[in-house]
């Protein structure tokens, strides 16, 4: 027993001259943006590691003081982890999207700005949308459109998808239906009344799965439409093996890479291309 | 002596060049290789490594269409060695596979490879001897178009190329690693988090799943084996390029990445902070661009990528992470701030599992339900993705918004970026014409990958390379292979000396490759002209699994190897590399006594034997050895026979009679036995035993039963009456510290070293 305290206590003392040894303390300034009390914590906790950094951030000054082992940490290391954290500093800049994830009294503004083209979405909503439109043929607007819904439900998004079929909606009533059957869109006549029966009902539901069932039934229409009439670019006519109790359904796409509608992000590369469907 | 050399290498090859490529006037280029051992330390300790020319990576050798290359290796290592070119057209006897297409480069002696160059891209090079590749041996090897080459893309071309070779460090030593993974050592999941025990199963909820999976036999799932220590890009995990050609890389400049991954067992997801990536080029063949927001890149596979610097004051991260997300390297892009990408989110390992469960049927099958799946199109570990399926905890959505200082409009979902595009092979389309000449005679093969987890055997058809014969192809047939994979890995598949065009519904333009990727539950078809002579290897490139014997020979008429004197032994012997025993040792000190094994196993056999040593005559002395084969595909039956052996006077545990009133003397006994082991449901072994006096034995064992992240339970019981529960606290790979009871030796705590 005697023995085992002597060499507990030798062991306490040598980690003990071992910590002192290693206590190369270094102390650096550097400038991290920032806006308020909640980014200083923030900030804060990220440099901490388990070798003894610590950073002071002062919020006035955007200057934070970090303090740190030489031989065990790197600056570099401690910096990148602020920026990971959502804070553009000397040496690294922040991710996009975890700066915009930052609680709103941090948004800052960053010295560097973001050039517009390197955001990943961006998105057409309603009066401008309709503007930019009224260049193309009347069946290149519903397809539009069309495309617009289907992107909701592929987020998972009732309310996007509901939002997209508003615009289409009002696209069909500010144009003349008789125009579009008689001249612009061939095929109209035969579809028109349905087709704007599933994109009412999808506008009134918040339902997934109900907007879901009718999108399957819209999709044949807007497919057969898509064989008589004119649009830019390629169409991929794509099938889900799964949906509608294990009988299929089809959707269109600009893209060939598959994004389900029907099941979202739980299923989202779940799919065939069944069909291209060539651009007039 | 040089000039001769240079003379013969162009009366030998002028034919062959002039038929491909009339218009170059013949160049030799010559490289001299240096192989030397060395220590590195690349994650905090010096360790063992190979390099060549004293650099790890090896050098990149560069050479244009129409060269002739010349290699000298000069092997100073102690053992031997090869070099693979890895997706380059040429002679059979200059491919560099230790067996098969050559003489190993044996210690000390000088070995001259020389060939034409008949094709551009970019392509790498590697040891394809034991598992040198994991410590140092991999290296750029590009083939530069020329500028007058009638299929010369300018905008593609004519940019400035970085070759780039991928790759990753452990501080293990690689035999180690294949030991440790056929002898199911969960140590690297320990460091990666990926355990899967029951405590963490009942922590998120789904305890239920985990032990669905036990009962269909499954251990824990990973998306791969081994946990490495470091990822390296060229050598380096942080390295920059922020000039070209002497000039300071400014907004809009295009770069060129030609990318090799030349890590042993690794994926690795290439992303970039600056935008999208616009796939140029795979495995050396040019595609029609593609733009996508990320690839994976698989092992031994390579791409050309372009990358735009967006902006001035900037300088971009290329991120390069492995499939399990541990662990990342990345290449800064331009001059000034390094712009950062958001790290990927761990791995929903509990998510994977139930999918796993899903699909996995009783007997070990995989079955897709119905779905047809190829090309990498359909990733079903997407549902681990958080990015793609959002996080497992669902935090509190937060409202879109409008940044004015960032005059952006961004739709914000929570942390779910379902849109972003990831590279599938359907994308892939080749620039030029890939169909094959329709005349020719199509020979049609089909391979169901398979492969047993829980022992680490890799196979084809559950017949590993050294249980199967040369598929034989005559010279100017087409060779269709259709693939399954049945197995819970995906398995990157490389065919030497050829590439093949790859079935995606893209007709003409299907894209030309020599890797394919080949997801759990995915067919895929492949088809290549076999119009060169020789012995050419079919294998899964992740090394290990390669060693583990999952490959073919195709061998393409009558070739007389100048290089190989006796083919049918020199088969054999590379035949023997592959499937080399593998030894494990574990003993346990116990107050109690000693309670350990030691196995000796191949991909069939398992020389085993087990002991029990007491400090006294009381508790006893006791061997068992047993030598048995593996037998079926997923291995759960093995017959064996058995020696026993035991020595005890009688102690705590009097029983002399078993469970079916046989008289058992257990004082003296030696004996041999016949019996089986058979894989129950729940991971349990049952073992049954009869030994020629008539005695039976029945026993049920399990080992390494996953309480938490680092405690194991395991417990026997026997028809004699015996009994062993233990608990195991692992402390290190090697080390554990142990407390068991067992009816013979009764209660014991100690320290359980293993090998």
């Amino acid at each position: 027993m005697k023995s085992i305290s002597k060499l507990l206590i030798a062991l306490l003392l040598s980690t003990g001259a071992g910590y002192a040894q290693s206590k190369a303390n270094k102390i650096t300034k550097v400038k991290v943006w920032g806006n308020c009390g909640l980014c200083e914590a923030t900030i804060e906790k990220a440099a901490r590691d388990k070798n003894g950094t610590v950073l002071q951030w002062d919020k006035v000054s955007k200057v934070a003081t970090i303090s740190y082992n030489e031989n065990k940490t790197k600056l570099d290391d401690v910096l990148k982890r602020v920026a990971l954290a959502g804070y553009d500093n000397d040496v690294y800049r922040a991710p996009n999207d975890i700066y915009l994830n930052l609680d709103d009294c941090c948004q800052y503004d960053r010295p560097i700005k973001t050039m517009p083209s390197q955001s990943s979405a961006v998105y057409l909503h309603g009066d401008s949308a309709w503007r930019q439109k009224a260049t193309m043929n009347a069946f290149s607007i519903i397809l539009e459109s069309y495309l617009g819904i289907k992107e909701g439900l592929v987020h998972n998004d009732a309310s996007e998808s509901s939002a997209q079929a508003k615009i289409l909606i009002t696209i069909l009533q500010k144009t003349d239906h008789q125009k579009l059957a008689t001249t612009t869109v061939k095929g109209w006549a035969e579809q028109g009344s349905e087709f704007s029966q599933l994109v009412t009902g999808i506008t009134k539901s918040n339902d997934l799965s109900e907007q879901r069932k009718m999108f399957m039934r819209l999709s044949q229409q807007v497919y057969s439409l898509a064989k008589l009439n004119e649009f830019q670019g390629d169409l991929y006519y794509q099938h889900c093996p799964m949906f509608n109790n294990g009988k299929g359904a089809n959707w269109l796409s600009k893209n060939l890479a598959v994004k389900n509608p029907y099941y979202g992000s739980a299923m989202m590369d779940c799919g065939k291309t069944l069909e291209t469907v060539k651009g007039k | 002596m040089k000039t001769r050399i240079y003379l013969f290498s162009i009366l030998l090859f002028i034919p062959f060049v002039l038929s491909t490529y009339p218009a170059l006037a013949q160049k030799l280029v010559h490289y001299e290789l240096y192989v030397k051992d060395t220590l590195v330390s690349f994650a905090g300790k010096e360790k063992r490594a190979i390099a060549v020319n004293g650099q790890i990576p090896m050098p990149t050798l560069k050479f244009k269409q129409g060269d002739t290359a010349e290699i000298v290796v000069h092997n100073l290592l102690e053992e031997s060695t090869s070099l693979h070119w890895h997706g380059v057209f040429l002679p059979n006897k200059e491919d560099g596979v230790p067996f098969l297409t050559q003489q190993p480069i044996k210690p000390r002696s000088t070995y001259t490879y020389r060939f034409p160059i008949i094709q551009n891209g970019t392509h790498w090079y590697h040891s394809h001897s034991g598992l040198q590749e994991q410590i140092g041996m991999y290296g750029n090897f590009i083939l530069e178009k020329p500028q007058d080459h009638a299929d010369f893309r300018k905008g593609v071309d004519d940019l400035p190329a970085i070759p780039i070779v991928l790759s990753e460090w452990t501080n293990l030593n690689p035999d180690n690693i294949n030991r440790m993974l056929h002898n199911a050592n969960d140590w690297s999941a320990i460091k990666k988090g990926a355990t899967q025990s029951y405590f963490e199963s009942i922590h998120a909820g789904m305890l239920g799943i985990k032990l669905a999976n036990e009962w269909k036999r499954m251990n824990a799932m990973d998306v791969s084996d081994v946990y490495y220590d470091k990822i390296l890009i060229n050598g380096q995990e942080i390295s920059k390029l922020d000039t070209i050609n002497g000039k300071p890389i400014k907004a809009g400049d295009q770069v060129r990445l030609r990318i090799s991954n030349g890590g042993a067992s690794s994926y690795f997801w290439l992303r970039y902070a600056g935008g999208k990536i616009k796939v140029v080029a795979s495995d050396g063949n040019d595609v029609q661009p593609v733009m996508v927001d990320r690839l994976l890149i698989a092992v031994s596979e390579t791409y050309d990528i372009i990358l735009t610097v967006p902006q001035n004051g900037l300088s971009y991260e290329f991120s390069v992470t492995t499939e399990d997300r541990t662990r990342s390297a990345s290449y800064f892009i331009g001059g000034g701030i390094k712009q950062l990408i958001s790290p990927l989110p761990r791995l929903k390992y509990f998510q994977g599992m139930k999918m796993m469960n899903g699909m996995t049927k009783m007997n070990g099958d995989l079955e897709d339900n119905g779905m047809k799946m190829s090309l990498n199109q359909m990733d079903m570990n997407a549902v681990m993705y958080p990015e793609i399926t959002g996080a497992e905890i669902i935090e509190p959505m937060k409202p879109n918004r409008v940044k004015q200082g960032e005059n952006v409009l961004i739709q914000q979902k929570e942390t779910t970026q379902s849109n972003i595009v990831t590279l599938n092979y359907a994308m892939l389309k080749s620039t030029s014409k890939s169909a094959l000449p329709a005349e020719a005679f199509v020979k049609n093969l089909k391979f169901t990958l398979t492969g047993n987890m829980n022992r680490y055997v890799w196979s084809m058809d559950d017949k590993t390379i050294s249980e199967t014969d040369k598929i034989r192809v005559k010279k100017g047939e087409v060779l269709r292979i259709t693939l399954y994979n049945n197995s819970m890995m995906r398995h990157p598949m490389h065919l030497h000396g050829f590439d093949f065009r790859v079935i995606n519904g893209n007709g003409d333009h299907s894209p030309l490759k020599n890797v394919l990727d080949i997801m759990p539950m995915e067919t895929d078809t492949i088809e290549f002209l076999a119009d060169q002579r020789g012995d050419w290897f079919f294998h899964c490139h992740i090394l290990y699994h390669m060693m583990a014997g999952m490959g073919r020979v195709v061998s393409v008429g009558d070739y007389q190897n100048p290089n190989l004197a006796d083919p049918v032994n020199s088969y054999k012997m590379m035949l023997r590399e592959t499937d080399m025993p593998h030894l494990m040792i574990q003993n346990d000190f116990a107050t109690n006594g000693n309670d350990g094994g030691a196995m000796l196993q191949n991909s069939r056999w398992s020389l085993s034997s087990e002991w029990r040593l007491g400090y006294n005559k009381m508790h006893g002395y006791e061997i068992e050895t047993q030598l048995g084969r593996y037998i079926g595909k997923m291995q759960w039956f093995m017959p064996f026979i058995g020696f026993d052996y035991r020595y005890r006077e009688m102690g705590i545990d009097q029983k002399e009679k078993n469970l079916f009133n046989q008289q058992n003397r257990k004082n003296t006994r030696h004996s041999l036995s016949v019996g089986f082991n058979y894989l129950l449901p729940m991971l349990v072994n049952f073992q049954a035993q009869v030994y020629p006096d008539g005695i039976v034995r029945l026993s049920l064992i399990r080992e390494d039963i996953p309480v938490s992240k680092r405690f194991r339970a395991g417990f026997m019981l026997n028809s004699d009456i015996e009994y062993m529960a233990d608990l195991r606290y692992i402390v290190n790979r090697n080390i554990g510290v142990r407390t068991h009871y067992d009816s013979d030796m009764g209660f014991g705590v100690g320290v359980s070293v293993g090998y």
